[in-house]
Formats: C-alpha cells, structure tokens, sequence
C-alpha cells in the first residue's frame, strides 16, 4: 500500500473494518447478481458489473456527509450503497419491481433519491457531468457547504458534455469533483487507442483546475485524495478531478458478445484486487481472518436475503408509469 | 360524347303531342338525375318530368308553353361536367400508328362518375340523416366538391318547394294536417297509377276457385299459395296470348315472352319485380324467385333489371284479407290478375256438401284489346289448372324436369 | 407596454421576490443580452445570481437542471431557439426525465428562454420554429406568448412552475406593444385564450401568428365571414377543450402557426379534433405554415417563406366554399 496521509491516518479500526464490510458487499452482490443472471435467469436490468472498481465508490464515497450529493455512473453501484440504499432495494429495482428505488419506472442504476441525494444518471454516457456543475452551482448560490461527486469512466471523458462541465465548473469555481473510474477500456476501446493522453488527469490542466491520478485499487489512496479534493471544495477553491487508475474483470455488459481483452491483462489485475490488498492491510494490522469470515459470512447472508427480496417482491402497478411525469401541485 | 338529348316522351298511349308548360331549370344549370326538368301537359294532366341523368342542363329547343308531337327533342343534358363548364366537347382522335405524338392526341376527359360515392362533410351528413334525405345526388360546393350543411339545406328546401306532380284541386278544408312528403317510389306509383285510370277502359270480371286440391298438393310442396297461382297464369296466358300483350297504334303486340310482375308490398310501396318466361318455371322455381325477391326488398338490394319486362302482372290482396277487389292495370299491361283470400268454406261436390277451400280471381283487362269471353276463357283456365292440381308436368314444368323432381324426392 | 418590457419585468418580480431565482446564460450579465433584455440586472442581483457563461449550452442547460434539482430557480437563456438542436439530450433525456428517474416526485423548477422565429434576415439557423418537436416529449411545459400580455403572465407562471418550461420568444413580437397590467399576475399554463369570438371558422394559432389572425379575421368580416381566434399560449399540454368546443360551435378548424405546414404542431391539433370531435366538421380541418424547406436569407424569399394575412384569408375563404379565383 502506498503512503498514507492525513485523512487516511484519521481512520479508526472500526472505520476499516467498515471499509471492509462495505467493500465486500459491493464485491458479493455484484458476484451473486452474475451468478444469477447466468444461473438461474437474466437479470432484467442487464448487469454492468463494477467487480473489481469496489475501491473506487467505497473509498470516495466514505468520508461524504449525508448532504453531499453523489451522481454516479452506470458502473458505480458501490456508490448507491455506500450512500444508503440497501442491497435488497437495489437488487430489488434491478428485477424491475416496485421495491425498487423508483418502483420500476427507471432501472436500479440510473435511479434517483432525493432522501439519499443521489441524482440519477443517464444512459447517455457523459451526459450527466453538467448535472454535476449544477447541482455545485446550487450549492454556491444558496451559499452552502455540500460539495457534488461525479462519477464517470475513461470513455465518457471523450464526449462533449465532460469538456463544458469541467470548463464551467472550474470558470465558475463550483464545489464539484469529478471521479473519473479509468478502468482501461470503454466498451470495446482501450484507452491506448480512444485518446493519445496518458492520464484522463491531465485534461484537467486544460481546464485550469487541479487533477490526480491515483491507485483506484488502494482503497485508503482513494479516501485520502477524494477527502482532500472535498475539503478543498468545500472550502470554496472550487473543482477537482481525480481520476483512479481500476479495471473492472468482468466485460462491459453481461450480454457482450465479446470480450476484446486478453486474459493474461485481466488476471494481472485481478492479482491487484482491491480487496485482497485490503485483506493484507488489514492482517498486517493484526485483524483476525476470523473477523474477517464473519463479515464475509455476514455480507453472504444479508445479499441472499437480498435476493430472495427481490425475487419475492411484486411489480409494479400500472399506474405507477402515469407517476412523476409532472410535477403536480404547488 | 358526353351528352344525353332528351325528347318528349309518350307518356300515355293515347298521347300523340304535348305542351311543355314550364322548364324547372334554366339553361347551365347543374342538374342531377331525379331533379324536376321539365313540366309537360298531355290531354288530361300536367306532369312533371325528372331527369334521367346528372350534369348540366344544355341547349333547350323547345321554348315554355309550345305545343310539339311526342318525340321531338327537347333539350341536350351535358354529362361530361369539365367540357360543360369550358363549352366545347371533348374530341377523341386517336392515331392509327402505335407510335402516338401524345400532344397532337386529344384523349377525352373522364366524364363525371355518377357511381361515385358522395363526398360529403360529417356535419352535413348528420343532417341529411336527420330529414332523411338522400345526399348521393347532391351537387357539392365544398372543397373538392365535397357536399356542406349548406348544400344539404338548399336540397331539403328544393324538394319541399317543387309543384304537384299531378294537377288536381285539393279542396280547400280549414284543417290542421301533418304533412307527409312523397318519395320518389310514390311519385312514379301515383304517375303510372294515374294514367292507368285514365287512359284505360278497364272491365274486371270474377271468378271462384276451389283450392282444395292446391291445398293437398301444397303439403306436397310446400310453396306459398301465390306461386301456384302464378305458375297457372303463366300456363294460361300462353293459351290466351291476347292477354300477355300492349297496344300499339291501332294495333296490338303480342309479346313473345311472359314475364310475370309479382306485386310485392315493399316498405315505401308496392313494387313489382318481374319472373321471366314463368310459364317455363315450375311452381318450385316461381316460388324460390319470389321469396328471393322478398328478401332482397327487404335489404333494398333489388336492381332495375329486376323490375323491368313485365308483360302481366299478378297481386295478391288476399293475404291480407281481402274477398275480391278491382286492381289497376299495370300500365302498360294489357291485363292484371288480382288474388282474393282463401277461406275454408262450405263446396258442392256430387251433390254433398264438404268442407273445402274457395278462392276468389280477379281479372281487369284492357277492353280495348280483348273482349269479355275471351277473358273469362282465360280465367276460367287459370281456375281448371288450380282445381286439377296434381299434374306432374303443371307441377314441376315438364315431364322430364318431374321425373327428375320425383326422383330426387324419393 | 412591449413584450421585451414585459418579459423583463417577469424576470425582475421573480428575482426580486424569490433570491432563489437565478439566471445563466451567454452574454446576459455585463452585456445585458443580445436583445438587451436582462440589461442593469448584474447591477441590481450580483454575478452570484445573474450569471455569464462561457459557451456551452451542455454545460448552460445542465446546470440549470442540477441547480433546479437543489433549491434554485434557474431562468437559462439560450440565445436562439435553433441551438436547442445542441441541447436535445439534456432537455429531452435529462431534464424531462429526471422527475421520472427519481424515487420521489420531485420538482424542477427550471426555465429554458428563447428568442425565436423567422423574418429578421436572420439565416436558417437563427429563424426556426422548434417547438412542435417537444409536442412528444413527456416531462415538459412548452409555453409561446403572442404579445405582451402574455408574455409577462406566462414567463411568471412558468417561472413559478415546478416544471421544467420552455418559453419560446419570437423576435419581432419584442417590439410590439399592448395593454398590460403594472403588478404581477400569472396567465395559467396549458390553458388558450379565445382572443375574438365568432360562429364561422375557427382560427388556432400561437405566437407571432396571432396578430396575423387578427387582421385577417377584419379583412374576412368585411366579406360577412365571423371568425373565432384562439390563440394556445401552451403547445405542450395544449388546451384541446377550447378548440373543440369553438369547432362544435363554428364547425371549421384553421390552424396557423410559423412552423412547417408539413411537420408542425398543427398535425398534432388536426389529429386530436379529428378524433374527437369530426361529426361537428363542415369542412376538412386546414393547416397554415411555412413551405417544407429551410428558413431563406435572402428578404424577397424570407418574407414568401413566412405565412401571411393574405394566405390566411384565402385559406379561410375556401374553407367557406368562397370562390378564390
């Protein structure tokens, strides 16, 4: 593991046995969800799996107040858990029922919550980055202190919509970061080939804001710079974007019928699994593998719980669909 | 050419000239088929002429109130609308070569399909439904001829403003009425009916039938009553030919086919659709023909063909209860046979009375053309082949045609 | 007072009443906006709240999106209407969407602003009527004055509105004038007006199109012809009810709008009292709208592109089976 700094060093026992739990739970209920979609029966919301990305939602999602406001990715499920929804409700809303965040109008992973402030997402990938500098915008002009986290991947870094966000959002000096989850591939596009940069970070000096490339498999690396962007956001020295450095081991989609990568790329990176380097940390602090198993053991039962939920859980009811199309009332 | 010229026609048989009162349209003026054109006075009556066909209303030869012989030309009813409007007819000249030079080819303008459905706006439409109003024949002033409320009114107002067909004084009786408008069914029963009883020095001469025999012969098959009345006319009128006859000037023509017009009680009036060469039909075949007739009055699906070439006319009021009764003659027909009831009555038979079943005939014929025994000899013939009702070949045709009946039956 | 009076004023009663009521946009602060509309409102509210953007219409509309999801109220201006061509994924998959995508029903209260509209020599992308295209998007309001009155009363109700609105402003209404009210009142969304009543023919039209129904309608009551005008203030939802109880009475439908014949929100009316109230119809129900080519430059062709009183009364006469010949 790298060299912590002051945020990470903050954290207590309790805190990494929570980054653990949340870190696993992330893990286990992308895995049951790939287990069931070709197990048992496809999954209605076509599962985008963010296996192996864990430490990038877990880590910049831990030190966030609940008023801070988090836009995520199609990818970035550990962001909606980490910031309450429960796994059941989640999985619940990826079978399309009404136990689901939105009762089946969207799908689990562009669903809103106002409770929770999460803002949907788009399925136009990019689409949502000036949602972010919006939301920032709010913040500033009503003169409060939540900041925004947009999460998005190396792909959508390309599109139009990131160039005008991160452009206005720095102009602006708006309270937003921007968490790029370079994963090394858009769908079928590896970075070498859709941009002649190195780092997605570096096009943050063009916009006259500062940029990070960080180890998004060191979930202690991601806390520590996301804590330090959000500090500064709040502080009102305006936008970041951090971009972590991950590699999702599954394919874009669960329906791909291909899979452009080779496998020798895919096992070197599981060997840097996010988790298991936490494992070792954690061990290395004399944290037993007993207490380890029990969260595990933990984790397993409530995404089976999860699961049955969601099986178990009813439709919707067709008048949900006439729902929330306007605004109705005062 | 897209032009139909209109001549006086004969309109009674005694008719030899008429005067024309009074033209219903002014030269260029649409006309559809069914509009008033024209008013003409015979000896005896003024009537109003409809025109047969649509279009427009064209060069006029005979001026208001002159006197002409029947068949002079009276009028040119334009058909062709487009050429109406631009004055000139359209030419056809079509090149000999196959090659054409299409420019120098005038190839003729559709004329105006008078089959086509009529255009007419929904508006308009409820309200021609609610005079009952037929629209198919109103000329429209919307776009693309499309026919507007205010088209729809203007007819309903025409129809309640054209004159009296015929010209009788109504007595003047200061009385609430309601008013029931003739359709046009009427108006041609009343014309015909009308010169019927004019023109015709009609005797009517009856005659009793027992029907006891049809009677047992009808639980044989079972037809209606009517169609072995029919078929017996039919039978007769080839041995009394006279009867199945028109007069002409001074002469009278026989005609060759007997074709019996069967009165039917349609729902506007009585119709008489027509039973080519009956007398070749069997009792079976007249019947099944009849109550085809029957159903397609009832759907309104009958054609012109249906009613025409009727050379003798049968109907039936018996039915309805009636003992005997005077009927009109179809005009032009020579004759008509009318057919009272059958009623179960009390008959004569060696000397003992029994209980049978009696009928009353009516004949009204054309005394002009055929005298009393001559008539009564033909009914009395239509009476014979009733009673003796059990023939095979009466029944079924001929004698072929019955072995086969028989045979099929059994 | 004119309607680019009026539209000011709209925005100075929100911004003064609500400190939540935000604008941003391109040029709108120290320049006052291309037509000078939010000129002196940087002076009186601060950059804070009247905000200069670079240009970005992405970046400007999905701002307004997430600042109106978090507590403000943002008017956004988009210079001319034809640059919604560039923020259709915004506003048609974000901003209409987002209520939808939410667990809660929630409100955007956002106002998109735009000058529109052809006859200002102005080229094909800065002359065009957009705002049938919105006609089959769930999600949001399309609001178009036709003069002044109505422009301060619908920008208030859609400034008030926890919708997202469009509000499409047609450039050479910002200098005609009307009679209009000195204090704050709203004019209410999604609902038409019956600007002159008649029993002959029944004239829909919106925006600038409703002061050339008006003279048309004079010069059809000289030739005896009664003409009911309805102007719709709202396209989306439109006030179907109005216009079909005018046809039950006039039993003529004439739709006139700016846009294309071919294409324009017209067939949206047409369709909708076609099925609803076609036994009342004496005539075919007739659209109005420009030719189906792109808006041209040069006067002679712009002003032939544009539909005029001329072509409305001639539309109308033959309508009433008046020969136009």
């Amino acid at each position: 593991m790298n060299d912590v700094s002051t945020y990470a060093e903050q954290l207590t026992d309790q805190d990494h046995l929570n980054l653990y739990r949340h870190l696993t739970v992330v893990r286990t209920f992308e895995e049951k969800i790939r287990e069931y979609h070709h197990k048992k029966s496809p999954v209605t919301e076509l599962p985008h799996l963010s296996t192996g990305q864990e430490a990038v939602s877990v880590g910049s999602c831990y030190g966030l107040r609940p008023d801070d406001v988090i836009i995520p990715s199609l990818r970035t499920r550990g962001a909606f858990l980490m910031r309450g929804v429960s796994p059941k409700v989640s999985m619940a809303g990826m079978f399309g029922k009404a136990t689901g965040l939105t009762k089946g109008r969207n799908t689990s992973h562009h669903a809103g919550s106002m409770a929770l402030n999460i803002v949907p997402g788009s399925g136009v990938v990019g689409s949502h980055l000036p949602l972010g500098a919006g939301v920032a915008l709010a913040a500033k002009t009503l003169k409060k202190d939540f900041v925004t986290l947009v999460y998005f991947g190396d792909g959508a870094s390309n599109r139009g919509d990131f160039h005008e966000a991160l452009n206005f959002a720095a102009v602006l000096k708006l309270p937003v970061i921007f968490i790029c989850e370079n994963n090394q591939w858009a769908l079928s596009n590896p970075v070498t080939q859709h941009m002649l940069i190195k780092n997605v970070a570096e096009r943050a000096a063009s916009y006259g804001m500062p940029g990070y490339t960080i180890d998004g498999n060191d979930v202690l690396e991601v806390y520590n710079c996301t804590m330090k962007a959000v500090e500064a956001a709040r502080r009102g020295d305006g936008p970041s974007l951090i971009e972590c450095k991950t590699y999702r081991w599954h394919a874009h989609s669960e329906r791909d019928p291909r899979d452009m990568r080779t496998k020798e790329e895919i096992e070197s990176w599981k060997q840097k699994c996010p988790i298991k380097r936490y494992e070792a940390f954690l061990i290395g602090k004399s944290v037993s593998q007993a207490v380890l198993a029990a969260i595990q053991a933990d984790v397993a039962k409530e995404i089976d719980e999860a699961v049955v939920f969601s099986e178990t859980s009813p439709y919707p009811q067709v008048d949900e669909m006439y729902k929330n199309v306007y605004f109705e009332g005062e | 050419m897209s032009q139909t010229t209109l001549k006086l026609e004969q309109l009674s048989l005694t008719m030899l000239e008429g005067t024309l009162v009074k033209w219903c349209k002014n030269q260029g003026e649409p006309v559809t088929e069914g509009d008033l054109l024209y008013e003409v006075e015979t000896d005896k009556i003024v009537l109003g002429i409809e025109s047969p066909v649509s279009g427009f209303l064209g060069e006029v030869f005979v001026a208001e109130g002159s006197r002409v012989p029947t068949g002079t030309e009276l009028c040119i009813i334009d058909t062709d609308i487009e050429s109406a409007q631009k004055k000139k007819s359209p030419a056809v000249a079509i090149s000999d070569s196959p090659v054409t030079d299409l420019a120098s080819r005038e190839v003729a303008k559709p004329v105006a399909d008078q089959s086509r459905k009529a255009i007419i706006s929904p508006l308009a439409r409820a309200v021609a439904k609610k005079h009952n109003l037929d629209f198919s024949r109103i000329q429209g002033t919307g776009i693309g001829g499309l026919i507007v409320k205010a088209d729809v009114l203007r007819r309903i107002e025409e129809k309640a403003n054209q004159p009296a067909a015929a010209n009788f004084s109504t007595p003047a009786v200061d009385a609430e009425y309601t008013v029931i408008p003739f359709s046009n069914l009427r108006k041609s029963i009343a014309r015909r009916l009308q010169a019927s009883h004019l023109e015709v020095p009609k005797v009517t001469t009856f005659i009793d039938v027992n029907m006891t025999n049809v009677v047992g012969c009808r639980k044989l098959i079972p037809v209606s009553y009517n169609s072995f009345i029919l078929k017996a006319a039919a039978e007769a009128l080839s041995e009394y030919p006279l009867l199945n006859s028109r007069l002409g000037n001074e002469e009278v023509h026989v005609l060759k086919q007997i074709n019996l017009s069967v009165a039917i009680e349609g729902e506007e009036g009585l119709i008489t659709p027509v039973i080519g060469a009956a007398n070749h039909k069997s009792v079976l075949d007249i019947d099944i023909a009849v109550k085809d007739y029957a159903e397609r009055a009832k759907q309104k699906q009958l054609k012109l063909k249906d009613m025409q070439g009727g050379t003798f006319t049968v109907t039936n009021s018996g039915l309805f209860g009636s003992l005997l009764f005077i009927p009109l003659i179809n005009y032009p027909q020579c004759a008509i046979l009318g057919v009272g009831k059958i009623s179960k009555e009390p008959i004569v038979v060696d000397d003992k009375i029994e209980i049978g079943y009696k009928m009353i005939l009516c004949l009204s014929y054309d005394h002009r053309i055929v005298d009393g025994k001559y008539a009564v000899s033909f009914i009395k013939a239509i009476k014979d082949k009733l009673e003796q009702c059990n023939t095979i070949v009466f029944l079924t045709g001929s004698e072929s045609q019955g072995r086969t009946y028989y045979q099929n039956r059994t | 007072m004119t309607f680019k009076e009026a539209v000011k004023e709209a925005i100075l009663f929100e911004m003064r009443k609500d400190p939540t009521v935000i604008l941003i946009g391109e040029d709108i602060g120290q320049y006052g906006g291309i037509f000078q509309i939010t000129s002196g409102m940087l002076d009186e509210f601060g950059a804070g709240r009247v905000i200069d953007t670079p240009i970005s219409e992405l970046a400007i509309v999905g701002a307004g999106i997430g600042s109106a999801l978090y507590g403000c109220k943002p008017i956004v201006e988009i210079m001319f209407a034809d640059f919604l061509t560039i923020v259709m994924d915004q506003i048609v998959n974000n901003a209409a969407k987002m209520n939808y995508s939410y667990d809660e029903n929630i409100r955007l209260p956002l106002v998109i602003r735009m000058a529109y509209g052809a006859g200002t020599r102005s080229g094909m992308h800065h002359c065009q009527n957009l705002e049938g295209w919105f006609a089959d998007v769930p999600g949001l309001k399309v609001v178009i004055p036709s003069d002044a009155y109505t422009a301060k009363g619908l920008l208030a109700a859609a400034i008030r509105d926890p919708n997202p609105v469009l509000f499409f402003e047609h450039k050479l209404l910002y200098a005609t004038r009307c009679e209009t009210p000195e204090e704050d009142y709203t004019l209410p969304l999604g609902k038409a007006r019956v600007v002159e009543e008649g029993t002959d023919l029944t004239i829909v039209s919106w925006g600038i199109m409703v002061r050339k129904a008006r003279q048309a309608a004079i010069e059809l009551k000289k030739q005896g012809i009664s003409v009911e005008i309805i102007d719709l203030c709202s396209v989306v939802p439109f006030d179907k009810e109005t216009i079909i109880n005018s046809v039950k009475k006039t039993s003529r439908l004439l739709i006139v709008h700016e846009a294309h014949a071919s294409g324009g929100f017209g067939g949206e009316i047409s369709a909708t009292v076609a099925e609803e109230a076609i036994g009342y119809l004496d005539a075919p129900i007739k659209r109005i709208g420009a030719p189906f080519i792109p808006v041209p430059f040069s006067p002679v062709l712009e002003d032939q592109y544009i539909p005029n009183e001329k072509d409305i009364v001639k539309g109308a006469l033959e309508m009433l089976s008046v020969n136009t010949n």
